[in-house]
């Protein structure tokens, strides 16, 4: 079985991993399918390679990434490398097309839903927006007033007697 | 990303004329690393203002300019094409969207970059992104990247720091741009003169922009405009990708208009009723009413009917406005024609529109709306009052009073205007009568003294009053209302932001729909998602959900 090691410079939740090639290895591996976690072995006189340097696994009967937990040494020189599956890059071009409930995204956003991340102060702007007509005033900015008297009676004189 | 970037897509416009004014783009990059120089650029016209504009660097009051998008981007490819390349400026991820003249499309130049943090930037790879909506257009590779400098419709990819606007203190201090968001053009308070208004902007940061917004596309990218269709087997319709006015579903239905009620002709027919007169005297007229009544033969003639003639008079006051249906009449009191014509109003109502006003978004987002920002309205002769936010962000408020003639008392109708829907939110009433005292009753008036103070006077010295800054008014009815400002306006407080620059990156936006993940980048992070796949054992696809729910980048 081949396995293809790498140096892998991307955090662990990047779908496509920024990898360096190292080299690969033939290998025997005592299971059959493949485990979220697993372990590698190789003689160490199979490595032309810095060991410590190997982060990231492909196991290529597999089809399956896999993260390097650690790497062991023991006295026999035999060197163990304990991995743990890279779900994320290994399957995710199985489920790209699922449409998906996405809750939070860097450029797919609706900005109208409260958010908890979004953090504001407590001092604020004011905005002073003002009507273009004034009360009172009027086109020309002249002032504008009438004078109200209510008055008893009506229209009509009333003769004297 | 680079933060303090403010895009423009000004729109000076001439609010008197409405005329539209060419403009030069003005994009302000700043880089967390090191400030670069940056493009700033003046308002210029292309009418009759032209000459005045360019000498003096002026910019007028209220303009408004426009771009022409198409032209822009045909002028970028023209310039790419030909080789320019880009130099200095650190762009990371900046996007800075337009609106394509009046077509419904948004386009957004993104400039990326990657930035390896060198000073020398010859070997640094840049491209361009051209966006139509949310779909990529265009990609460019470039060899540097260069400030580029818009003016109007043109690209000059030479300029980098040029002249700033220069103003002074004979400016109206308030300005406003007009950017396109989300196919809605809306109006923004722009700047204020003498006043950095960002503070953290970089020193030498002159105030002509938008706004406050850290430029990246998540801000700058309008919402997925699909909608999913309603699932009639489901108690809740899904909610709209784009982002909605956080009331829900709504009767867009106008409300009566309060112009148009039918109880203002009933109420007419009871101002001629022949037991009251409303006269509407002018000053003169009642200076000559004064002289008259104090004569021999007006004074017989009221002790002749065993009265007094201030027992005829109901009330004298001013209200604030030129009442405008009138009639000429003689003017009698109590029976006694008092030998002058005046005038009658023949109408109990008048309306007086107060304009309409936009209620620019600051944000584009909740930030805007109740529980984080407030809207208060001054209304003259009323006082202070806070509005629901909700109803008015991002639409129009129309101010209007209804003022009755017989008592000097009005209703203030505040309409929220979307599009061409107009419907009354809000209504306040006040009094805006001024009483003069027509005999030696109790007036507790300290503006009037025993003559016939000619009123305007009085509303002259008091309309000089102009202060914005009055909060918390109690209530400005009456006497006290002229004391204080008659503009209306409206104080929108806004909270300032304390978004750390790498939200976007590191967590995303809430985002709330449904997607495929090939058809996203960057950080996502997955609500749900039903994972019916082949080739995945059921520890991996348990695996899959958590790492999803956690947050990834694409």
């Amino acid at each position: 079985m081949t396995i293809t090691l790498w140096i892998n410079k991307s955090d662990a939740n990047v779908v496509h991993k920024d990898l360096e090639l190292i080299g690969q290895l033939n290998i025997d591996l005592q299971i059959e399918k493949p485990l979220l976690d697993m372990e590698i072995t190789t003689p160490k006189s199979e490595i032309t390679f810095n060991e410590n340097m190997v982060n990231y696994i492909t196991v290529t009967n597999f089809n399956r990434d896999y993260f390097v937990k650690e790497v062991v040494k023991s006295r026999a020189g035999v060197i163990t490398f304990k991995l743990h599956e890279d779900v994320l890059s290994t399957h995710f071009d199985k489920i790209k097309n699922i449409d998906a409930w996405i809750l939070r995204q860097e450029h797919k956003a609706n900005l109208y839903v409260d958010d908890d991340e979004i953090i504001v102060q407590n001092r604020s702007d004011q905005v002073v927006l003002k009507f273009p007509n004034t009360f009172g005033v009027d086109n020309n900015g002249t002032p504008v007033g009438t004078n109200v008297m209510l008055v008893l009676g009506s229209a009509q004189i009333i003769k004297e007697e | 990303m680079v933060e303090n970037v403010e895009y423009l897509a000004l729109s000076v416009v001439d609010n008197k004329t409405n005329n539209v004014y060419d403009a030069k783009a003005i994009i302000n990059l700043h880089n967390v690393k090191q400030p670069v120089s940056w493009i700033n650029g003046e308002i210029i016209s292309n009418s009759q203002y032209a000459d005045g504009w360019k000498n003096s660097n002026v910019l007028p009051i209220d303009s408004l300019v426009k771009f022409d998008l198409q032209k822009m981007i045909d002028a970028m490819d023209t310039l790419i094409a030909q080789g320019e390349k880009w130099k200095d400026s650190i762009v990371e991820d900046i996007s800075i969207t337009f609106k394509k003249g009046s077509v419904s499309d948004i386009f957004r130049i993104e400039l990326v970059a990657h930035i390896g943090g060198a000073v020398d930037w010859s070997n640094e790879v840049f491209y361009v992104k051209f966006y139509k909506g949310t779909s990529l257009e265009k990609s460019i590779t470039l060899g540097f990247l260069r400030d580029y400098y818009f003016q109007g419709s043109q690209v000059y990819p030479h300029y980098t720091r040029l002249y700033t606007p220069s103003y002074n203190t004979n400016y109206m201090i308030l300005n406003f741009v007009q950017i396109y968001e989300n196919n809605v053009l809306k109006t923004y308070p722009s700047f204020e003169v003498n006043a950095y208004k960002y503070d953290q902007c970089k020193v030498g940061y002159d105030p002509l922009i938008a706004y406050n917004r850290v430029a990246n596309s998540a801000n700058l990218s309008i919402s997925d405009s699909t909608v999913e269709n309603i699932d009639t087997t489901q108690p809740y319709p899904p909610g709209e990708d784009e982002g909605g006015d956080g009331q829900g579903q709504t009767d867009e239905g106008s409300t009566p208009d309060s112009q148009t009620d039918n109880n203002d002709s009933v109420v007419d027919a009871f101002i001629g009723n022949g037991f009251f007169i409303p006269y509407l005297p002018t000053n003169a007229t009642l200076e000559s009413l004064g002289s008259t009544l104090w004569t021999d033969n007006y004074m017989q003639r009221f002790i002749n009917k065993g009265i007094k003639f201030s027992d005829g008079i109901i009330d004298l006051f001013m209200i604030p406005i030129r009442w405008k249906n009138i009639q000429a009449v003689g003017l009698n009191i109590c029976g006694v024609d008092m030998g002058i014509t005046t005038y009658r109003a023949t109408t109990t109502f008048q309306y007086i529109d107060l304009g309409t006003i936009d209620v620019p978004t600051r944000f584009g987002s909740f930030v805007d709306y109740r529980g984080y920002s407030t809207l208060k309205i001054y209304l003259p002769c009323i006082g202070f009052r806070t509005l629901n936010i909700n109803d008015y962000m991002g639409k129009k408020i129309k101010l209007e009073y209804k003022v009755c003639v017989l008592d000097g008392s009005f209703i203030a109708n505040v309409y929220s205007v979307d599009g061409n829907v107009s419907k009354i939110t809000e209504a306040f009433n006040g009094n805006c009568a001024l009483h003069m005292p027509v005999s030696s009753g109790n007036y507790n008036l300290s503006l009037m003294n025993m003559q016939m103070f000619p009123p305007l006077a009085v509303a002259r010295r008091c309309f000089g009053q102009d202060n914005p800054d009055i909060h918390n008014s109690g209530n400005l009815s009456g006497t006290s209302a002229y004391l204080g400002t008659m503009t209306p306006y409206l104080i929108i407080d806004v909270p300032k932001m304390q978004v750390p620059q790498m939200l976007p990156t590191l967590k995303g936006y809430k985002s709330h729909c449904m997607a495929k993940l090939q058809d996203l980048h960057g950080y996502t992070e997955v609500k749900d998602i039903h994972i019916d796949v082949k080739g995945m054992t059921e520890d991996e696809k348990a695996e899959m959900l958590n790492i999803l729910r956690s947050g990834i980048v694409i």
